[in-house]
């Protein structure tokens, strides 16, 4: 099963990555060759098997319902990294609903 | 498909999708503030609920307890073992670039809402499943750029699907009320749908009667009152009706925002099939198992044979409460334990329990919603008291009417007032005596028939001494006070 | 002093401090020195934090001189490996995306390190995210190997293996996903432990692939590795897939085994005719070494050993994909200032700030993860990895231990594998199956092919560090090769 144009295409798309004409080629080309060295998982029986989700076997492990504000200093650090800010917001391009 | 079927040859069908937001302190994955109302924008943040790298998911144990009761409250199975998934897309809302939910094996599945569409009939409907996941940023949209703020972002939600089975709007709407009724009693979540605890988006089709198959469904978002649940969906069947009706039904899974202010619906997006999530399981959390340990401290905080209000208002309909009285009290926990109290007094005395209710619909109501009932001195047993005086014709209704609003709003001993009213006949200054003297003086006539053997005219005196009277005295006072005058 | 400062060992330098053969400041400063000295060949530093180490070791030095008793790591000088956060120093994953983030909290292992009083010099190069085997997706430069600088470190913890074979700190913190510690550890002649999964604390830790990423140490020796395992061990509560286990004393027990009847499997998949010939008899002839000393050795077969590859890529790129979509230039790291729509952000940032390899295993990860491919990549690769755990554990119930290779090659040459992305992934042939089953395994380095470090990995049962160390400690005392240095001057 090889990957074509559209599909390389679309995963772009859906990973939001930009793919000038000669990367498109490149990556499909590239990911062809790993996906055929993948083809040998196909091949092993896992009739029944459950996949591992988690490999510590915890289970149940919640955190108590009580507030744990952020520190003021990590506060301002993590706005500090924000590009674009507007007052206390954090600004993008307007976003337009299709009409 | 070009038949142009009419309107009797199709039949509705409405799904709903709800949000509610928990009632918890903190956050779902994170111990930042939730519910502060007056907080500034980007407050409560952390790097947690900010999507920072290097930050791991930490689950909030009141959430999932509060949302296995709200499930356990619908009805529903709930899973020996669920875990969470990570659903994957982009948009500027969502800090990590996906939202961590439930997918293929959420907390709990198949369970059913009923809720009462008029005073005989219920309606039930089927519940696929609830789950519980992390709500996004809001967005803000102005003039030139939106504006993202991230204080909402990792609240946690349940989210409530139930199975396509409305055929109408308005029990769509009902259905919507009970959920939130229900959702209130159990102290899972305010559920205020102006502060967005309650969102709702309806999925709504038609086909042929007789079909099986479903259509192409229309899913309306941004459903934000009762009112707009209703319109929304009312319009888009009618717009579907329509197409139908042409001989041209729907093709495509579409998403639309409904516009409240137009009232019309508008395209936000077309989707072939389902968007690709590409779902995952989320490594960062341990899997739940629904252990005897766990189940116990869930338990711990659920109440024992919890009764849902719909019950309530069966039970209170049983009894002899009237549909309006029952339906009003029940799903309110203050106002259900006054009732119960006041029905312990009753004895399951059916006849005195609707006269019971009549009180309540008439006069308690107005006084409990001008100020909460427990914030009402008068108590339950006086409450009683009073109905059982004016039954026992002690003091005439109108009387009991103005004791009962008055032991509302200030203490009194109402057994004592009621015994000064009975005794005196003097209720507002009134004297019986006097009264009936008057009547008397001023209808020699019918006197004298009296006297002369018409003995029936005393039904007029005695109609002309209640009228002076203005109805405050009890009608066997007076008519006792014009037998004895007249047997002088 | 003879030695040079920056040889001594952790144990060494500690013992040093406490009688006041050294200072702090010193120690510091020879580590520091080091790296303006010859790390403009080697390219194992990103960050360099001269001052405030120094800083740090004025404090420290006036507390031993106050008679304060110090800890084993008190005053040493070491490195981290850039994808581990350090909250107001720059930390960028090797990547330009990054390249000017600060963040905002410290790594919990930063936090115990901190605790422990061990001074933090300089901030590593890696492959970007992980994303490597040779340190070549660095966005910022390659790392040397230390005993050929035409050769590459070994990857993605290039930088933190060439600067401990090279004294620039006295130990490293690496990150090791499918191998990522033991691989560069093997190529630079050092000890470098993959920890088992969930032993030490994720947070803080710019993540690859959540269900693989390990936190560990990379030293001159099995001792020191000890020291350091002991000090960033254990539950975290900011990190739930932290073991519940308290991890023992590692240091104090890890010479106290004897190595008579200790059973040790040499798994045969792992020793082919495709492995050099070379390498072979170095690692078997480390195998003998352990047998003089009691060990009984025995064939083991892990038959799965041959789609280990596909099996963790398959789950490594998925996960990589879902943890990288955090990085859409919207909230920290680079923003690109071309955009007129929210898409165009994701996108251009995206295009401008992630690598090749980043974008490839994206790429891979998304495509992996996709409806209808979802059940034939991921889920399939998720159940294969369920019975190569199974496998592990068979194997386990007849040994105690297996060694073999840490990799099928000595360095190889800068540029020699990075042409074909398949060809550097299946340099992890040795070392990805134990990153899948989340067992503690450790590289020693173990002999020489043309003055080219050769490693073995010991890998135990899951959270059985102890023996694996005790194993590597044992194989230490009876001989000399992790007491070699790069020639380099």
């Amino acid at each position: 099963m090889s990957i074509t144009n559209k599909q390389i295409r679309s995963i772009a798309s859906l990973a939001k990555l930009h793919l000038s004409s000669e990367a498109e080629e490149k990556y499909k080309d590239e990911l062809n060759t790993v996906l055929e060295y993948f083809s040998s998982l196909a091949q092993i029986d896992t009739t029944h098997i459950e996949p591992t989700n988690q490999l510590t076997g915890l289970q149940n492990i919640f955190r108590e319902d009580i507030v744990e504000q952020c520190p003021e200093r990590t506060h301002q650090r993590l706005l500090k990294e924000v590009s674009l800010m507007k007052g206390r917001y954090i600004a993008v391009p307007k976003i337009f609903i299709k009409e | 498909m070009h038949k142009e079927y009419t309107e009797k040859e199709l039949e509705v069908i409405i799904g709903l999708e709800i949000h509610v937001q928990l009632k918890t302190k903190s956050k779902l994955f994170c111990g930042c503030s939730v519910g502060d109302e007056n907080a500034l924008p980007n407050e409560h943040i952390c790097p947690v609920c900010f999507g920072m790298v290097g930050t791991l998911p930490l689950l909030n144990k009141k959430a999932f307890r509060l949302a296995v009761h709200a499930a356990t409250a619908l009805r529903c199975g709930i899973a020996q073992h669920c875990k969470w998934d990570r659903k994957q897309y982009f948009y500027p809302d969502l800090p990590k670039g996906y939202q961590i939910s439930q997918y293929d094996e959420p907390l709990a599945t198949n369970g059913m809402l009923e809720f009462f569409i008029d005073e005989k009939t219920t309606k039930k409907i089927r519940i696929n499943r609830v789950h519980l996941e992390e709500d996004a940023a809001k967005l803000i949209h102005t003039d030139d750029v939106t504006l993202v703020d991230f204080n909402r972002s990792s609240v946690p939600l349940i989210e409530i699907v139930t199975e396509p089975d409305f055929r109408s709007a308005s029990d769509a709407k009902m259905a919507v009320k009970e959920l939130q009724r229900i959702i209130r009693y159990l102290g899972v979540s305010d559920a205020d749908m102006e502060k967005g605890h309650l969102r709702c988006d309806a999925s709504v089709s038609l086909r042929p009667i007789e079909d099986e198959k479903l259509y192409p469904r229309t899913e309306i978002k941004n459903l934000n009152s009762f009112h707009m649940i209703e319109r929304a969906i009312q319009y888009e069947v009618a717009r579907q009706k329509n197409e139908w009706m042409k001989g041209t039904p729907p093709v495509h899974y579409q998403t639309v925002l409904w516009n409240d202010t137009k009232k019309r619906t508008e395209f936000m997006r077309e989707k072939e099939q389902e968007a690709d999530y590409r779902y995952f399981p989320e490594p960062d959390i341990p899997e739940i198992e629904l252990t005897e340990c766990l189940q116990n401290e869930l338990l711990a905080f659920a109440e024992e044979d919890m009764q849902l209000p719909t019950d309530s208002v069966k039970e209170y309909m049983h009894l002899g409460i009237d549909y309006s009285t029952a339906q009003y009290v029940a799903g309110d926990a203050p106002l259900m334990k006054y009732m119960s109290q006041i029905l312990e007094y009753t004895h399951d005395d059916r006849k005195f329990i609707q006269e019971l209710s009549k009180w309540f619909a008439e006069i308690f109501l107005s006084l409990i919603k001008k100020n909460s009932v427990t914030n009402i001195h008068l108590l339950p047993e006086d409450f009683v008291t009073i109905v059982r005086a004016v039954q026992k014709k002690q003091i005439t209704r109108s009387v009991g009417k103005e004791l009962m609003v008055e032991a509302a709003y200030k203490k009194m001993d109402v057994i004592s007032k009621i015994d000064e009213c009975s005794r005196t006949d003097e209720v507002g200054g009134r004297d019986i005596e006097k009264i009936v003297d008057e009547v008397l003086k001023q209808n020699i006539s019918l006197v004298e028939q009296y006297r002369n053997g018409k003995t029936k005219v005393i039904h007029a005196l005695i109609g002309k001494a209640i009228k002076k009277s203005g109805g405050h005295i009890p009608v066997e006072k007076i008519s006792q006070v014009v037998r004895n005058k007249l047997h002088i | 002093m003879i030695m040079k400062l920056h040889e001594l060992t952790i144990v060494e330098a500690h013992n040093a401090l406490v009688h006041k053969d050294i200072s702090t400041v010193e120690l510091v400063t020879a580590c520091i020195a080091r790296i303006y000295s010859i790390d403009n060949r080697i390219n194992a530093f990103i960050t360099i934090l001269d001052e405030e180490a120094l800083a740090q070791a004025h404090t420290i030095d006036a507390k031993i001189a106050a008679g304060e008793k110090i800890g084993m790591l008190t005053g040493i000088p070491y490195s981290a490996k850039d994808v581990i956060m350090t909250e107001g120093v720059r930390t960028t994953a090797g990547s330009n995306m990054l390249r000017e983030f600060i963040p905002p909290f410290n790594a919990t292992v930063i936090e115990h390190l901190n605790q422990a009083g061990a001074i933090l010099i300089g901030k590593t190069n890696c492959d970007a995210y992980g994303h490597g085997s040779s340190t070549e997706n660095s966005d910022f430069f390659v790392t040397r190997n230390p005993h050929d600088t035409t050769r590459v470190a070994g990857g993605s913890s290039g930088g933190a293996a060439a600067a401990v074979a090279l004294g620039m700190g006295l130990f490293a913190l690496g990150e090791d996903t499918g191998g990522s510690i033991r691989q560069p550890a093997s190529f630079c002649g050092i000890t470098g432990l993959k920890v088992s999964y969930g032993r030490v604390s994720r947070y803080g830790i710019i993540a690859y692939a959540s269900s693989l990423d390990t936190v560990g140490p990379l030293t001159k020796n099995a001792e020191d590795c000890a020291i350091v395992l002991s000090a960033i061990a254990g539950r975290d509560n900011r990190d739930h897939t932290t073991v519940h286990e308290t991890p023992t004393d590692y240091y104090a027990a890890i010479k106290k085994k004897d190595m008579h009847g200790l059973r040790i499997g040499i798994p045969v998949e792992y020793f082919t005719k495709d492995l050099d010939r070379e390498v072979n008899n170095i690692v078997m002839e480390a195998v003998r070494k352990l047998k003089v000393q009691g060990c009984v050795i025995e064939e083991v077969s892990l038959p799965l050993t041959s789609v280990a590859i596909p099996t963790y890529y398959s789950i490594a790129a998925s996960e990589t994909s879902a943890n990288l979509a955090r990085l859409d230039g919207i909230r920290f790291g680079h923003r690109t200032t071309l955009a007129q729509s929210t898409e165009e952000v994701f996108k251009q940032s995206r295009m401008e700030g992630l690598g090749a390899e980043a974008q490839r295993r994206i790429m891979l990860g998304t495509y992996a993860l996709s409806a209808g491919y979802h059940d034939e990549y991921y889920k399939k690769a998720q159940k294969v990895r369920t019975l190569l755990r199974k496998e592990f554990e068979s194997a386990f119930k007849k040994v105690d231990v297996l060694i073999c290779p840490t990799s099928p090659f000595t360095a190889f040459r800068i540029g020699e594998k990075s042409a074909n992305p398949a060809e550097m992934y299946l340099a992890d042939i040795y070392t990805t199956a134990f990153s899948l089953a989340g067992l503690p395994t450790i590289n020693v380095p173990c002999g020489y092919i043309s003055d080219l470090p050769v490693g073995m990995q010991i890998a135990g049962p899951y959270t059985d560090e102890m023996t694996v160390l005790q194993v590597a400690a044992a194989f230490e005392q009876v001989t000399d090769w992790h007491k070699k240095r790069p020639s380099i001057s």
